[in-house]
């Protein structure tokens, strides 16, 4: 029996209230016999009686309104196995469409390559050291080897309000980045400017 | 009075015999059967969902969506006397449809859940006194901030038992789970509830 100075416990007295077959005999002989017991026992069945009463009280049941249809119902099921076979089957279209206009498409108009690039210098940041850095008379050797002319970033828009010669521009911004070592530090005064 | 409170449903055998008579005429397709059903049921719909939901409007119109639901699943009850915990299972399933529903709105409205959490229960001025609205109010705080304490399958069974008023048999019908288990929750939670001092003295009318 699970017993405390002789009384049940108020675990086994919480099962006389809500489930009293899960008592043992001999528990249930105790419960008969005992004063005490049988005190905290109701104690809890009021307690829970009250608890119920107080929630069935606290909700005002409103006046029913459902009135049964006229014509049979039918409710739509949804059956996620259709709705899983669906979703798949729309995705895997969606990664064909993408395959093939991967591979089939429109390719996207390609600029030659040709190795020149201006970043690889080693004072661009550590974000840009894929490659080994290589000075630029490398690349400038590269293109006139290939006999490729150097890419013009502006487009004809931007020639022309630049006045087609953009070199300055170039430089200044070059100079910005990579301040030529010196005492008057001309590429900081650039970059102010 | 115990027994009543220990298994209030096979307290009344009349009445669960009646609702499986019921039943087992509204699944043959008797319509009168199926309304005395509703009759027998709405109060006891509508408070479950009522607990849930938190709001009267909803409240009746999820009430009136479980009652429409069950009429048109009627041929699958294959067990008539199983009829009660058939309803509940269906409201509760509506009950967390229309809570995975606000969740959604919530997110969209990013609206504070925490402000509905404190949000007070309606109360009717015109039919109670000042005094029962207090005490109703407060049964609500003491019972929420008791069933946000326990953990989640403590909480569900404690609110299908006491304020839904199922009985254990019922509830493990419920919820597909062993009358065994559903004891072991209830029991801790109700050992939780003796010491939950203000709630109890509220109970008792000693507030």
């Amino acid at each position: 029996m699970n017993t405390h100075e002789n009384h049940l416990y108020e675990e086994r007295l919480i099962a006389a209230v809500l489930a009293e077959e899960d008592l043992s005999q001999e528990e249930l002989e105790h419960l008969a016999l005992c004063p005490s017991c049988q005190a905290l026992r109701d104690n809890i069945a009021s307690d829970l009686a009250g608890l119920e009463e107080m929630g069935r009280q606290a909700v005002r049941v409103p006046p029913r309104r459902f009135q049964i249809p006229k014509e049979p119902l039918i409710i739509r099921q949804h059956r996620p196995g259709l709705l899983a076979l669906a979703g798949s089957l729309a995705l895997a279209a969606v990664a064909l469409i993408a395959v093939w206009l991967g591979v089939w498409g429109p390719q996207p108009a390609t600029i030659p390559t040709t190795g020149f690039s201006p970043l690889s210098s080693p004072a661009v940041g550590p974000g840009y050291m894929a490659m080994p850095p290589r000075p630029l008379y490398d690349d400038q050797d590269t293109l006139a080897g290939l006999g490729v002319q150097e890419v013009d970033t502006f487009s004809p828009f931007q020639q022309f309000v630049l006045g087609g010669d953009h070199t300055a521009v170039n430089e200044d911004f070059l100079d910005f980045i990579i301040p030529e070592p010196g005492p008057r530090g001309r590429g900081m005064q650039g970059g102010a400017a | 009075m115990q027994n009543q409170i220990a298994n209030p449903v096979e307290a009344h055998e009349h009445t669960v015999e009646w609702t499986a008579a019921l039943a087992q005429k509204a699944v043959q397709g008797d319509r009168a059967a199926f309304d005395k059903l509703v009759d027998l049921f709405w109060p006891d719909i509508y408070r479950m969902v009522y607990f849930r939901a938190k709001n009267p409007m909803d409240a009746e119109d999820l009430a009136q969506e479980v009652f429409l639901r069950a009429y048109a699943s009627l041929e699958r009850l294959r067990q008539p006397e199983r009829f009660r915990s058939w309803l509940f299972s269906i409201a509760l399933n509506l009950v967390r449809d229309f809570h995975r529903r606000g969740r959604g709105l919530r997110l969209i409205k990013s609206h504070d859940a925490s402000k509905e959490a404190h949000q007070p229960e309606p109360v009717d001025q015109n039919s109670e006194s000042a005094l029962e609205g207090v005490l109703r109010h407060e049964f609500w705080r003491e019972i929420k901030s008791f069933t946000r304490e326990l953990p989640e399958k403590e909480r569900e069974v404690f609110c299908l038992r006491f304020l839904d008023q199922l009985s254990i048999k019922e509830i493990a019908q419920l919820l597909d789970r062993a009358e065994g288990s559903i004891k072991s929750h209830l029991f801790r939670a109700v050992a939780k509830l003796r010491r939950r001092n203000r709630l109890l003295k509220l109970v008792r009318g000693e507030l």
